[in-house]
This record gives C-alpha cells, structure tokens and sequence, in this order.
C-alpha cells in the first residue's frame, strides 16, 4: 500500500538539539552532507519540501527550513538517527512512510543515519530559528491499561463505567475487568468480623461527572483471599486510583484507599508486609505508602491537604527494595515529591521551570515482605472493623505487578485523565508556549475601546447627531459636501423597510407627510422600533450569521422539530431589546445561569441555546466522535465570526496563518463546545440530538426544547492537522489568549516585524480555566465575550448594526476583524458607538436610534458612482428575498401580520419520513405548494438546509449551511423567470387585483391611483395612468381574452397589470 | 462608457466581494458569447491556460457503483471467494463485512487497448479505446452517502463549499446567455441536496439549475418557472408595459447599471422562455438518434432521455451538465442483492452512455467535451450478508472521456483484491484539480476570497494527473 504524502505527513517538526549544534562544524559531516546527503535531499525530498507551502509545513531545501521543522513532532534529534522521526519515515516505520514515490535504498538510509549520527551539519548559513512555533507531537500516546505487554502484570483493574447499575444503585460487586477475576464486593471478600457496606453507584459523580463509586465512612469493598493478587514478598508493583476524596472524621483517623497484603504490626524493626494506600488525617494529611502500620514511604505532612475535594490521578510505582527510596509517588502525572506542599491542580499550566526540586520522601528503609491474609484479599475503604474508611468517588483502580516505566506509567495515566477529563501536566507541558509578536499585539482589534469625544466640525448646522461629527470631519478633509436630506416619503420607505422589512401603508404614508411637528421623524424612528415587525427584521439578520436552519443537512437532513422556538427566541429578544450581553450569554450559556423566580425566563433562556444546535450535523457519520469534533469546529465558526468577527476555526489544523489565533486557543475553546453534549446518546449511529420537555410552572403543560446538555468536562489535545488520530498537547479549556493581555499591553509600544522579538511576558498563558472547574466553562466563555471589557464584542456588533442601515459596515468585513479582514474607515467613530452601546446597557434599540436619527442616515443616496466612500444609504438597496416576498403579500392584501409559531417544524413534521426512527428524515420539495400558499412572514418560513424554497434561493437569501454575514446580490435571469411564471407571484398579483377590483365604485383610474400608493407609496403620474389604461385596453381586446367571460376577463387583465407593478425596478428597490 | 474590465481586473474585482460586480450590467441583448461585454458573472472568459475541454457531462451515479464488478477485474476474489481478506480492514466500516465476495460478472477485453470491463458494461466497453479508466480514486473518510456525494461534487464532505460547476462557470462562465450555464438534470433531493450543484459561498448566479429531480422520472421533468403564466401575446404586452415603467424609473434616477441588468434580465428570460423550451424537446431529434440512445425502449428510456438533453444542452452552449442516475428511484447502493441491483441498473445506463459517446464523437464535439463517468465510493470486495456490497471509499473507479483525455487506458492501481489503493492514488481534490485543468483552470489560481481567506475548490491539496492528458 502506498502511502500519500499528504497522509503520511505526519512527520516533523524539528527542536534545535543540543547535539546538532555541536557538531555543526564537522567537517566529515559537512564533506557528507555535500556528496551524498545534499542530492539525495534535492532528487527525493524537494519536490514537496520545499517553497513557501512544503507539505507538512517542512522544508528540506535549507538549514533554516530544517530547523524550523514541520508541524508535526520532533523530526531529527541530532546524533541520534533512531530517535529521529526523519529516520522513522524513510524506514517506514511507526506507521511513517517516506518518500511516497518508493522507498529509499537501504545505502541511502544508512547514509542519511551516518549523517544525523554526526550531528546533521548543514554548511553554509547558520541561522537558527528562536521559537519553534508548532506543537510538538507528544510521545505520550494513551494507552488503555491491559494493552500488548501490560496485559501480564494487570493484576486488578476496577472500572466505574463498568458497571451497569441505576443511579444510587448499591454496588454489591464492582467486577475485576483484569480478567483474574478479582471482583470486589461487600461481602465475599469480607469473612470475619467483616463491616463493609456496599458503596453506591454514581452515574455523574464528583470525577468530572463521570461514573463514580461513591464510598462513605461506612462503606467497604474487598476481593475473597481465594485469589490473592500476585504480588509477594519484595515485589514491584504499580497501584493507581482515579478519585474525588473528601476529608472526614470518622475513626480510625485515617483513610484506606486500597490495601493488598497484611496490614498487620510486625513489631520494629519487622518488615512490612502490606502495600497501604492511606492517607493519615491524625497526622495532618500526609499521604503515606505504608508497608504496614509503619509509614515507610510517605510524602509528609499536609501532602494531601489539597487534593480533597479534587478529582485527581494517584500513581504509585515501587521497584524491588526499601519502600522509602524505590517507591514514586505520582499526582496528576507529576512526581509528587517536587510539590510536597502544593497542589500540583492548582499549577498553572505554564510553570515550566527547570527541573523541579524533588524532597525525598519521608520514612523507614524497610524492606517488604508482602504476605496474604487468609480472610481478606484487596480492600477498598472499610472492608474491616479496624480499616480506614473513606468517604469520596473511585472512578477507577489499578494494580500491576510491576512498576511501569515512565512511558508505560504516562501512556496509562494519558488513558485515564483524557477518559476523566482530567487535568495532567506531563500532556500540557508538550504545549507551545504562546508569544506574540508586537505586532500581533498592537494589531488594531485587540487594543481596548476608546471612548472619543467627538471632533468639532466646520460645518455646525448640518450636525444632528454626534455620529455626523465623526462623518463629516472626514469629508471636510477629505474635501466633500454633505448631500442633501432625503424628501420625506423616501426617508419613510426607507425607515419602513430598514427597521420592519415591509412597505410603509399608504395610511402611514399620509400621517408622516402630514405631520410637520420637528418630531415628525424621530416619532415614526419609535413607532418602527416600536413595532413587533421591528424584530422579524432584525432577527433575521441574526439568524443569517448563526445559520439557523430546521434541519440537519447532509444525509440525513433530518427534519429539527423544535428549532422555530429559538427563532422567535431572536425575534422576540430584539422586540424586547433584551441587552445584547444578555442575548450572547443566554444563547451559549442560557441552562447554566442560576434559575431565577420566573419561569417564562428560565425557559426562554434554554431556548436561547438553541443556538448551539441549529448547526448541520452529521447523523451517518461513522465515526462518532470526528461527528461530534466537526459540530464543535461549527460551534467555534459560528461564536467565533458571529461574536467576535474573529476567524478562529482556522486554527483548528495549525495555527492561523494572518491573526494571533493559536491552536492551542482552539483546543482551549473546543474543549469547552465538547464538555457540552447536543446528542443523546452521543456514540449511537443516527442518533437523536437533545429534545426534552420543561416546566411552565404549576397547572401548565411542559413544553418541548432543543436544547444541549452540560456534560462531563474534558480537554481536549490538539490534533495535529485536524486530525483526531495524530493527537499533540492538551490544552486546559479556555479562552482567546491575544485577547486576554490587554491591561498588560499599552498600544504605544512601536510595532515590529521582527519575528525575534517575540514578548516573552508571563501573563499570556493567561485566559484558561483553572483546573477546578467542574463545569464545561460555557458560562465562563459566555461571560467573558460579553464582558464591556472584550474589545471585540461591542464594535462586532454595532458593526453589524450600522452595515444594515448603510449597506457596508465601519469595518466592511463584519465577521472578520482580522488582518486579513478590512481596517475600519472610521475608527473612532466605530469606538464611540461602542462606547455608547455598553453604556446604554448593551441596548440594539439605542444604536438604531442614534443611527437613524443622524443626519448622515438622512442624506440622499449616492445615485452615482462618485469618489466619495462617505457612509450613505446604500444606493439601490435590492429588496431581500424575504423583504420582497412580504412585501408582495402585504401590497396584495394577503400578509398575515400575526407572530408565526410552530408551523414550520409541524408541517415538515407532516412531511417528513418515517424511517422506524428517532430521526425524521426531511422530504419537502423546493417547490411544496405551502411555500406558495403560506401566508405569514419571511422568517417564519420553513429552513430546509440544500432545499431552500426558490423566492429564498433565487433572491441571494443566506444559505444556512454556514455564517452569512452579508448577503450577495445577484441580478440573474432566472429570477425574472420567477417573478414572471412563479405561482408565488401569480397568485398575489390576482390578489393584488382583486383587493383593486373589491370596490366596484371605483372608476379604473382610481384603481390605478390605489395601486401606486399600495405599491410604491405614491399616487399614479398621468403617463402612469396613460400606460396603465393602454396596457389594460390592449390587454382586454387580445384576441384570446376577448372571448373569456367576464369578471373573468377583467380580473385576468388586471392580474397582468399588478404583476408589472410588482416586477417593477420601483417595487424592488427600496428607492 | 467604462472600458471593459480585464480578466485579471475582473478576478480582482471578484475577490472582493461580488455585490460590487452585481452592480454592472449583467446581460447582454445579443446571446451570442463575442458580443458580451468580459464583465459580466456569466458571459464567457478566457481560461488560465489552453483549454482541452470546452464544457463538462458530468454521468453520476449515485449510490456507488461497485468497482470490482464493473472496470476493475479481480480475479483473486474468484480464487479466494469466502475466504476473509488477508489484511486488515479500514478503522471505520460503514457497517460489519464478511469474507471476499468473488464478483458474479465475467469480464472481457475490449477495444485495441484491451482494458476489461464486466459483461455489466458491454456497450461502454465497445467505447473504451475513448476512455481512461481511473482505478485507483480514494473517497477519503467519506463513508455515508451525503458527505460521499458533497466529496465528489463540492471537494468537502464536512464544510459547505461549492459545487464543481459553480467554480466552472465561476472560472469561465457560459457561452449561451439564453440558458443556464450549469444545469443538474434529476439531482437527488437527498445527500446534500441542492448543495451538490450550489454555489455555497460565491455568488448565487453560478448554482446550477435543475431539471427535476430524482424522485421523479424525468420525462416528467420541467425546468422551474419556465412555463410562462399567460399566452404568449399577453405576456409580451406585460413585459413591454413594465419595460416602459422601468426605463421611466430609470430615466428619473440616472445612472443605475443594476436597474438595467434587471430590464435586460426580463428580456433574457423572456428569450430563455422561448429558446429553452426548444432545446428541451427531444422529439426534434431524428427517429434514428432517439432509437440510438434508448428514448422510448426500457429500460433505457429514462437515462437515454437524459442523455440526449445533456448532449442538446450541451450543443446550445452550456457550460456543465450533470446527468444524475440519482436516489432514491435509480440507485447502485446494493447493500444486498448485488446481482439483481446492478444488472438493473447497468441495463438502464449502458446504451444511454455509449450513445452518447458515439454521438458526441460524430457531431465533433467529443475533443473538446470533457465526459466525466463518476460515483461517490466504489463497494466492499469483502461481502455485505450473502450477497451484496458494502459504501467503499477507499479505493474505486472512475473514467474520463473525451475532452483533452487520453482513451484506451488506465491510471492507478488496486490491490489484487480491489480494497486499496496500490498505486498513483488520486484523491478528490486531485480528481478536481485534473478537471479544472483540462478546461484551462490552475486549481491553485482560482480562487475566491470569503470569510478571511482564499478559498479554492481543492483547498490546500490536489495535483494534475497529467499522464492521462493525450
């Protein structure tokens, strides 16, 4: 089988060595590398290695390129060929083959080891990169505890997520998965004078809320003495224990975590004869490894102190020997001895200091003599009248009859802490360090907002708000005049359609233009804003950024019943103009906010997640997780552009390659989207996203949401390439670091471009969440974007808000506020506004009134292709398939102005498949006559995903598959075909013409006249009414009419000529 | 008058972001291609090099078609038939396999180039000195149908991207103005949908069109919206009436070169009206041309009539056709009763597809018409139950004909049992990449920007398979 490059690149990255650098000047090496290596680099390697895009981010065509590496792993260790990945590869090894069009020669293998064994010299230039910027691969590969040779020595493996037991279930036995059948239980194992209690089960325990056996001070499990485990005598041996311990008082003051062997007092100086997992509490909580009742291995006092109440990893391995000197004692994969008195959970993931001072442990140097007891094999807790009980959760127990090596004991330990999502340093010490360069950090977004007061201008009078200040300065020194104001019935049009999507009535019309009082304008600003319309106009630009949609795209495209809620959810929080950091941290985090006394809001705040699981989803994946990793790279897309304008999924292979976005922030957020769970049983093929039924308080029915779940918290490791097989560092969940150091950074330091320079401050592994906490850290995500102290948060939106009034945003790219993203044409006018939005608490209805009231706002629009690029209503402003659509039911009569509710997820429903399943696979057509006859608003159109109705399709409506943060518009023929042949059209054309024809008192120009003024607002020019009378004269003398009966005829003509008006340019331009 | 934008100009214009370019006049009055001005979305462009290929027939079957069954001879899986494969399987099975299945077709040598193809494909084999057979393409990870399908038609499984004729007609546009540039003829409603002919992020007038679907037999097929409303006469009185509103409108507001596309685009589909309708009817072709491709005879009909559209939609001017043999009333996913699945189905598509190829080749078009026979995954060597086959995106077949492409050979290589790739894998984005260059397009070059970054149809991979270019 060969192998594609593309595939096999997992090689390389290349860690300056020590070794290489001293054997630079080699000259054998050198005279080497000139006849024999250099070719062979160029003839086999340098057709992918090489220019700005080498794959797998390697370059072999210069020292530098060498020593830059790749993205994956160490690819040379200079002088040791065998450890070089570089070596692996060419040998196909490791599952590593290089190059992929045949293998090297064995001479040319030899070789190339002779060469690295002399240190790789590379004559000629000799820069040496400063900062490997790519991750490492770790050695650490998880290993599950009874892998290849391991199998042997496993002696006892207890697995909580083994059982089968109901919640609060007792655990009589917990099954020895070993395969020695050691099983422990409260009552076998234990033969005289046994007290033990069978311990309970904990589905979601205090590990992280994984399955747990919950042990109090009366509860005990053992094995029968009829299976002693095998370890005797002077034995080596491996014990390590997952738990969640908490301190008590119960007699004797000490607690048994585990003991294999006779605990029983020898007499001093006897040998010990058991091997004792306790923790002395009379002795202030030093954890000891006793051989006995002596405390022959211990880590003194206090040294457990802080791991109470924490789910930690306890390894113990001894070698053959006095316990005090061979045994180890290792907490969360760190040697305990160099953080005797610390927690080493509460390090910071960061501390990378040097070799770390070990205290030796304290203690006798007797030597064991492990012996059986005949009435008792291992113990757990109190299995014994005199054991020490414990009181906390054991997720899982393991005993080998040999000290595992380092590698072993890491691999294992790797295992248990991704399983338990626990914290474990030897994973997240492999993590890059994060340094920005200074220009990264004084790049423009990231530097907190700046609240400006508004400049003085030359031209006073024109100034209505302090927005036109900002506006108008620049056009003074850019040379250019204000234009004039809008005339009234084009402000009003203009407004309507801006705020609500609809045509203004021609009622609505006439009050505006007779109104003369000076607060004319600003009256219909508040009666729009006003209006329950505002919100479907409005929301739906939101949902157009969250690609909410009903069903699931891909194969299944299953139909998401419950999906509408979070749609009115939108509408609604803009109609109430819910504060904008309530509106973000009620969609990612609505069901973790404390309940409060209202019900409604509770409820409406776990509809708000909704948000996290409108996205596509993949139901037929076969590999389930790399299923749930692509829900949480949508996850990361869509918070990531839609609140922050940042691009962050970019991150997701490498690290982004225009803005300070590290992998390492990816794996820190993605972390937190997967400690959230969408799916209910998120391992089942085709399964079922999370739908359950909430209370509406007493003598209320419940009613159903999609929603997710907080589940057990883990952190993820960076996946090389994205790959979830080619596993690096793992990453503490949390935050965006560049954004993190703003206190620490002043914007006056001078930018550089040299790479060197890098800031080496320690604050910038800042922004993850500390160990501890035992929640996904969606809350802590959701809090800190909306924090007023985010500088992205506040300008994204009002952003947004400003490009829907004006067509173009302050930043043009507004869901890129990147460097590759457009800087803001005026940014201090962008920092006010969001300055004035946190300081109106976060209020959407605010920034629209400041806006619309600015004289900016009410300029005419820019008819011609000027050189001024001054902020105006977008010229020719094409109505959006959903404002063109709602405008023509409401013209025709026929718009139902009521909210919409469920019809959307109940008539897909009606349509939907029943295939035996959960999942109702969608089945609607573009063209399902309810797309035609269906007659409230736009928004509450059913979203299929890939079968979008045409009015949607044709007319650039956001496609749902992804963020859409400014629609596309498109002038193409088929959608004249769709205004000219569509049934939609059709049929509110003749409504059109009925609602004209209803008045049988008016003569044919007075039909005409109303037309115009439904239509356009305006009554009919006499050309207008020349044209129409001809169109219908014409029309009605046609010789296939005239034979038609009559109203028949009438109503056919008048149908065609409704039509005209609705294709018109005037109809489909807001001006 | 502004001067015509330059290609290049025009690209750049592209990048960013096309709002702007919608606002030029989009269509021209004359439909014919060296009239148009170079700025509009859909009028034709110069490619980046020589193009091979002037227009695509993409022939896709959906549900995927076995390789080891069709034009991948295996004689080890007779000799080793119920034995289980001496190597280890794929980490993700779409679903359990059993042991090697031995394939129930003979296969024979065909042409002067020899290359076998199954008793399946007789007339597709008399055809082989014109084809080039890929034996050795990978899927990926692509396991399930939907993400499979968006793979082979979009490049990515997972994210939504456009469609392979979106980024054709994106690159070079469409010769004839009076019809769509990219048209999907009985596409499936289901596996990604419309997104399989979308334009996901680029503009909305590079989607492909389609003509029915495939829930429906396509001699019931229309294209949407082109029924017009009212007779003939009526509606010309109609569009002359809003003509004469909007050239008013336009008088009032001045320069508005949108306003304008919009009064050239009713015309346009006043036109497309008329002259689609007659590329759409088949009965204008020959008693002698139908009979050939199987229109009227079953089980052909339905593919032949297919066909036969591609081939006059693609001689009117437009630029890509998808032939769809699609789910869920014509499918190849045999699962069980692999026999009976694909006999049926070969029997239906057989003579439709030789026709064509015969056809092309004797009107001259079949140089410079690139002929794309493709399906999302191939099936398992290994056995599904007794008798069928399981989704295989390890390793399958395709071919190409036509178009710049060398006929009568094969490229890559299996395994002796058809599981994997054993030699010059071509991956999707390869597959695509080999495409766009055979109509002139450098993967790597065309480009859009959206979100950020630079999007391309092969993302950050793919590579020209240049030894299959004659």
């Amino acid at each position: 089988m060969i192998l594609r490059p593309i595939t096999m690149l997992v090689l390389i990255a290349l860690v300056m060595s020590p070794d290489l650098r001293a054997h630079e000047k080699s000259s054998e090496a050198e005279k080497l590398f000139e006849s024999k290596i250099r070719p062979l680099l160029v003839e086999r390697c340098h057709k992918c290695h090489t220019g700005d895009k080498p794959k797998g981010g390697l370059r072999l065509d210069s020292r530098e390129g060498l020593l830059k590496g790749g993205e994956t792993g160490l690819a040379i260790v200079g002088g040791k060929p065998d450890e070089s990945r570089l070596m692996k590869a060419v040998r196909h090894q490791d599952g590593l083959a290089m190059p992929p069009d045949g293998k090297l020669n064995e001479a040319q293998i030899a070789t190339l080891a002779e060469w690295i064994k002399l240190g790789a010299a590379w004559p000629g230039t000799t820069i040496i990169a400063k900062t490997a910027a790519v991750p490492p691969l770790s050695s650490i590969v998880a290993t599950l505890p009874n892998d290849g040779e391991l199998a042997k020595s496993l002696q006892l493996w207890l697995r909580a997520d083994s059982l089968t037991l109901d919640d609060g279930d007792p655990v009589h036995v917990w099954p020895d998965q070993s395969g020695h059948g050691r099983d422990v239980s409260a009552t076998k194992g234990v033969r005289v004078g046994g007290v033990g209690m069978p311990a309970k089960f904990v589905r979601a325990s205090a590990l992280l809320k994984r399955p747990g056996v919950r042990f109090d001070t009366t509860t005990g499990l053992a094995s029968s003495p009829d299976r002693p485990i095998d370890i005797r005598g002077d034995a080596a041996l491996t014990i390590i224990v997952v738990m969640n311990l908490q301190p008590h008082e119960a007699q004797p003051p000490y607690d048994g975590v585990i003991g294999i062997g006779n605990p029983a007092w020898p007499g001093d100086p006897g040998k010990p004869l058991a091997a004792l997992l306790q923790i002395n509490r009379g002795e202030d909580h030093a954890l000891h490894f006793a051989g006995g009742w002596n405390h022959d291995a211990s880590l003194g006092n206090g040294s457990f102190k802080p791991y109470y109440g924490k789910p930690i990893l306890l390894t113990i391995t001894k070698q053959p020997g006095p316990m005090r000197t061979t045994t180890r004692i290792f907490v969360n994969g760190i040697d305990a001895r160099s953080h005797a008195r610390q927690s080493v959970g509460d390090l910071a993931p960061d501390s990378r200091s040097g070799e770390p001072d070990y205290q030796p442990l304290a203690g006798r140097d007797g030597v064991p003599d492990i012996q059986h007891r005949t009435d008792i094999g291992a113990y757990l807790g109190k299995a014994l009248s005199w054991a020490g009980s414990i009181q906390g959760d054991v997720g899982e127990v393991l005993v080998y009859n040999q000290a595992l090596n380092d590698a072993q004991r890491l691999n294992v330990e790797c295992h248990l802490a991704d399983k338990f999502g626990l914290f474990f340093k030897p994973l997240q010490d492999t993590a890059p360090r994060t340094v920005f360069t200074m220009d990264e950090k004084n790049f423009w977004a990231y530097q907190p907002v700046k609240d400006v007061a508004p400049p003085s201008v030359k031209n006073e009078n024109w100034i209505k708000s302090p927005i036109d200040r900002f506006v108008l300065q620049q056009m003074e020194a850019d040379g250019i005049t204000p234009a004039a104001q809008a005339d009234k019935r084009t402000l009003l049009r203009r407004l309507t359609f801006d705020l609500t999507g609809l045509p203004p009535t021609p009622d609505e019309v006439a009050a505006f233009l007779d109104d003369n009082s000076p607060q004319a304008y600003e009256k219909v600003v508040n009666r729009l804003l006003d209006s329950p319309h505002y919100g479907e106009r409005w929301a739906r630009h939101w949902l157009d950024v969250v690609r909410y949609a009903e069903s699931t795209a891909n194969d299944a495209n299953a139909v998401m019943r419950f999906a509408w809620r979070y749609r009115n959810y939108v509408i609604d929080a803009f109609n109430r103009d819910l504060p904008y950091d309530q509106f973000l941290i009620e969609q990612l985090a609505g069901d973790l906010l404390p309940p409060i006394d209202s019900v409604e809001t509770n409820t409406r705040r776990i509809i708000a997640t909704g948000y996290l699981m409108v996205g596509p989803k993949a139901l037929a994946e076969t590999d389930k997780e790399q299923s749930r990793l692509d829900i949480v790279d949508d996850q990361i897309d869509v918070t990531g552009r839609a609140m922050l304008g940042l691009t962050i999924a970019c991150a997701r292979c490498h690290d982004h390659k225009f803005d300070a976005i590290r992998t390492t922030d990816y794996y820190a957020l993605a972390g937190i989207f997967r400690s959230t769970e969408p799916f209910q049983n998120e391992v089942r093929n085709a399964t079922m996203w999370w739908e359950f039924p909430v209370s509406q308080g007493a003598g209320k029915e419940p009613i159903t949401v999609m929603a997710p779940k907080d589940s057990a918290p883990r952190n993820l490791r960076i996946h090389l390439r994205g790959n979830r097989f080619t596993l690096g560092a793992s990453v503490p969940r949390g935050f965006v670091q560049i954004l993190a150091n703003r206190a620490a950074l002043g914007p006056e330091r001078p930018a550089s471009s040299d790479l060197t320079s890098v800031d080496q401050s320690p604050e910038v592994d800042a922004h993850r969440l500390a160990n501890t906490v035992t929640t996904s850290g969606r809350l802590e995500l959701a809090q800190w974007i909306a924090s007023k102290d985010n500088p992205l948060t506040a300008r994204v939106m009002v952003n947004r808000i400003w490009q829907h009034h004006f067509g173009q945003g302050l930043v043009a790219t507004s869901d890129n506020f990147g460097t590759r993203g457009e800087r803001p044409s005026h940014p201090e006018l962008l920092d006010w506004l969001a300055s004035r939005f946190v300081e109106s608490a976060w209020s959407m209805k605010s920034m629209h009134r400041l806006i619309c009231l600015s004289a900016t706002y009410q300029q005419i629009e820019n008819g011609s292709a000027a050189s001024d690029s001054s902020p105006r209503h977008p010229t020719r402003r094409r109505l959006s398939a959903e404002e063109l659509r709602d405008s023509m039911l409401a013209v025709s009569g026929k718009l139902d102005r009521t909210p919409g509710s469920n019809e959307s997820g109940e008539f897909l429903v009606s349509k939907a498949e029943n295939i035996g399943a959960m999942i109702l696979p969608n089945r609607v057509a573009a063209d399902d006559p309810f797309y035609t006859t269906f007659s409230k608003r736009s928004i509450y159109l059913p979203v299929v995903r890939n079968m979008l109705p045409d009015v949607l399709a044709l007319f650039d409506a956001a496609d749902p598959n992804g963020v859409t943060a400014q629609r596309n518009e498109t002038t193409v023929a088929s959608q004249s075909l769709f205004l000219l042949n569509s049934p939609l059209v059709r049929d509110q054309s003749r409504a059109f013409a009925e609602r004209l024809l209803a008045d049988q008192s008016h003569s044919p120009p007075q039909r005409i006249e109303q037309a115009h003024r439904l239509a356009f607002g305006r009554g009919a020019t006499v050309e207008e009414q020349v044209q129409a009378s001809e169109f219908l004269a014409a029309y009605l003398q046609t010789p296939s009419v005239l034979n038609r009966p009559e109203p028949e005829r009438q109503l056919a003509a008048w149908q065609s000529y409704c039509q005209s008006l609705l294709c018109s340019n005037e109809f489909l331009y807001v001006e | 008058m502004k001067a015509p934008l330059s290609r290049r100009e025009w690209l750049q214009r592209s990048a960013c972001g096309f709002g702007h370019l919608a606002l030029l006049s989009l269509l021209a009055k004359d439909a014919r291609a060296d009239s148009l001005p170079p700025n509009t979305p859909l009028s034709p462009r110069d490619p980046h090099h020589l193009a091979r290929a002037k227009r695509v027939a993409f022939l896709f079957m959906h549900g995927g078609v076995s390789h080891v069954d069709s034009f991948d001879h295996k004689p080890k899986l007779a000799e080793h038939n119920g034995r289980p494969l001496p190597f280890a399987k794929p980490k993700f099975e779409f679903a359990p396999t059993g042991n090697l299945l031995a394939s129930p077709w003979q296969f024979q040598k065909y042409g002067e180039s020899g290359i076998e193809v199954s008793n399946l494909f007789p007339q597709i084999g008399s055809c082989i000195d014109d084809i080039c057979v890929i034996r050795s393409m990978n899927g990926g990870d692509q396991v399930s149908h939907g993400p499979a399908l968006l793979n082979i038609n979009t490049g990515s499984g997972v994210f939504a991207r456009p469609s392979l004729g979106a980024w054709t007609l994106y690159g070079l546009g469409t010769g004839n103005q009076n019809l769509p540039g990219f048209i999907s003829l009985s596409p499936s409603l289901y596996h990604g949908g419309a997104q399989n002919y979308g334009s996901a992020f680029l503009p909305a007038s590079f989607q492909g069109t389609r003509i029915g679907d495939g829930s429906t037999n396509y001699k019931d097929a229309k294209l949407s919206n082109l029924t017009p409303g009212d007779d003939p006469a009526l509606q010309r009185l109609q569009l002359d009436l809003l003509a004469r509103r909007n050239r008013a409108h336009l008088e009032r507001l001045g320069d508005a070169p949108q306003l304008e596309a919009r009064i050239a685009a009713f015309e346009m589909s006043y036109r497309m009206q008329a002259q689609a309708p007659q590329v759409m009817d088949l009965s204008r072709e020959s008693a002698a041309t139908q009979a050939l491709y199987g229109v009227g005879a079953e089980p052909t009909d339905e593919y032949a009539r297919q066909c036969l559209q591609a081939r006059r939609l693609l001689e009117a001017g437009v630029r890509f056709v998808q032939v769809n043999f699609s789910y869920p009333r014509n499918y190849w996913d045999a699962h069980g009763d692999l026999r009976n699945n694909h006999t049926t189905n070969a029997k239906k598509v057989d003579q439709p597809i030789a026709a064509f190829l015969t056809d092309l080749k004797s009107r001259g078009m079949l140089d410079d018409t690139l002929v794309i026979f493709g399906t999302e995954f191939g099936r398992t060597p290994a056995a599904q139950g007794t008798d069928g086959r399981d989704h295989h995106p390890h390793a399958f077949s395709v071919w190409l004909a036509g178009g710049g492409v060398r006929g009568g050979m094969t490229y890559g290589q299996t395994d002796e049992y058809g599981y994997y790739v054993a030699e010059n894998k071509v991956t999707m984005p390869d597959f695509h990449a080999t495409i766009l260059h055979l109509l002139g397009l450098d993967h790597e070059r065309l480009t859009y920007r959206h979100a950020g970054r630079d999007y391309r149809l092969t993302d950050v991979e793919g590579e020209v398979i240049s030894q299959i270019m004659a």
